[in-house]
């Protein structure tokens, strides 16, 4: 039996399709894979903030990710769902248009992603597996772009 | 990848990168995503920890993982002793080290066929065993069982985040992870057999 390699050259991913493209985030990030549910509508928040999911007691922000990224048909069939994912100690709910699973990378097999408007904004790097492109996205970067308090000092 | 060549190093730049994409409980929050919201306050981060290791194997094509704690251990498949009109997913039973062991054939207890083995009773009656099938001895309240398997698979830690748990799971399945190329289940031994 061999034991799955770990360490500080692996990355654990959680890939998740938005629009043509698929993506992944840090596996530790994710809380929960939710159905789409009802969204409060948030007084005062802008797009890509949709709204407030209430999950059993809690509130927590839903972001439409499909508002940040590229636009276009999915690559497979897909079924939509919410992505719970911890930013640091607040989790937040992102809509996507449907998810992959769990995979397992090295470090090394990493590409940087190049510049320019091929790649989607706030991607860091690509991993390529027998064909398919994954892009792994800095969701705070992402927000940071996206927020409609950023662009202020600090 | 041959052992005399050193794998590529990711860049300094990606590197640092990839440090920011890696969760870390105390990263700073853009404003969008730090109000205070009702219910989430004071919330603990998840731990690094938060995982559970399983051993995954294989049943026909299927993937499926039990606890890794309930694994006492790993045995090549062999011929059981016969037990008399053993009800199926029953197979046999093995002495293991002076422990009468019960098997039972986990693709039939999952009904993913509905034919039990034939590994039990007289060498002339029984089919060969497969060189990759395994016993897995795991533990139950009951004592030891063996769960006749297809092949051995991995240790894999699993993040407690990404098991699904249906509604309406059958007996004994516990979850799911939705893995790249496939769907790993999750089996409680206890409630399997």
């Amino acid at each position: 039996m061999a034991p799955e390699p770990e360490g500080e050259g692996i990355l654990d991913l959680f890939t998740f399709v938005v629009g043509p493209h698929r993506y992944a985030v840090d596996v530790r990030r994710v809380d929960e894979v939710l159905a789409p549910a009802a969204v409060t509508p948030w007084a005062g928040a802008g797009s890509p903030v949709e709204g407030l999911l209430s999950l059993r007691g809690a509130e927590v922000p839903v972001v439409d990710l499909r508002l940040c990224l590229p636009r276009g048909a999915p690559p497979a069939p897909s079924e939509p769902k919410l992505l719970l994912c911890w930013l640091g100690r607040r989790r937040v709910a992102f809509r996507v248009d449907g998810i992959g699973g769990v995979t397992r990378v090295a470090m090394a097999r990493l590409q940087a992603a190049p510049p320019g408007p091929m790649v989607p904004p706030a991607v860091v790097a690509l991993s390529v597996e027998g064909g398919t492109v994954h892009f792994l996205l800095d969701l705070l970067e992402l927000l940071r772009r996206e927020s409609p308090l950023a662009g202020g000092p600090g | 990848m041959s052992p005399d060549i050193d794998p590529p190093r990711p860049s300094s730049t990606l590197a640092e990168r990839l440090r920011a994409f890696r969760y870390h409980p105390e990263e700073e929050v853009p404003p969008l995503a730090a109000l205070p919201l009702r219910g989430e306050e004071g919330r603990p981060a998840p731990a690094a920890e938060e995982v559970r290791e399983v051993l995954s194997f294989d049943l026909g094509e299927r993937a499926y993982a039990v606890a890794l704690g309930a694994v006492l251990e790993i045995l090549r498949a062999r011929p059981l002793v016969e037990i008399p009109r053993a009800d199926p997913p029953l197979l046999g039973v093995l002495d293991v080290r002076g422990t009468v062991t019960p098997v039972y054939d986990l693709a039939h207890a999952l009904r993913l066929h509905g034919k039990l083995r034939r590994v039990a009773g007289p060498p002339e009656a029984c089919e060969a065993v497969p060189r990759e099938a395994r016993i897995l001895v795991a533990r139950t309240e009951s004592g030891p069982v063996g769960l006749w398997v297809d092949r051995v698979r991995d240790v894999i830690r699993v993040p407690l985040g990404v098991i699904e748990v249906g509604a309406d799971e059958p007996r004994g399945i516990t979850g799911r992870v939705r893995r790249a190329a496939d769907v790993l289940v999750l089996l409680d031994p206890e409630q399997v057999v």
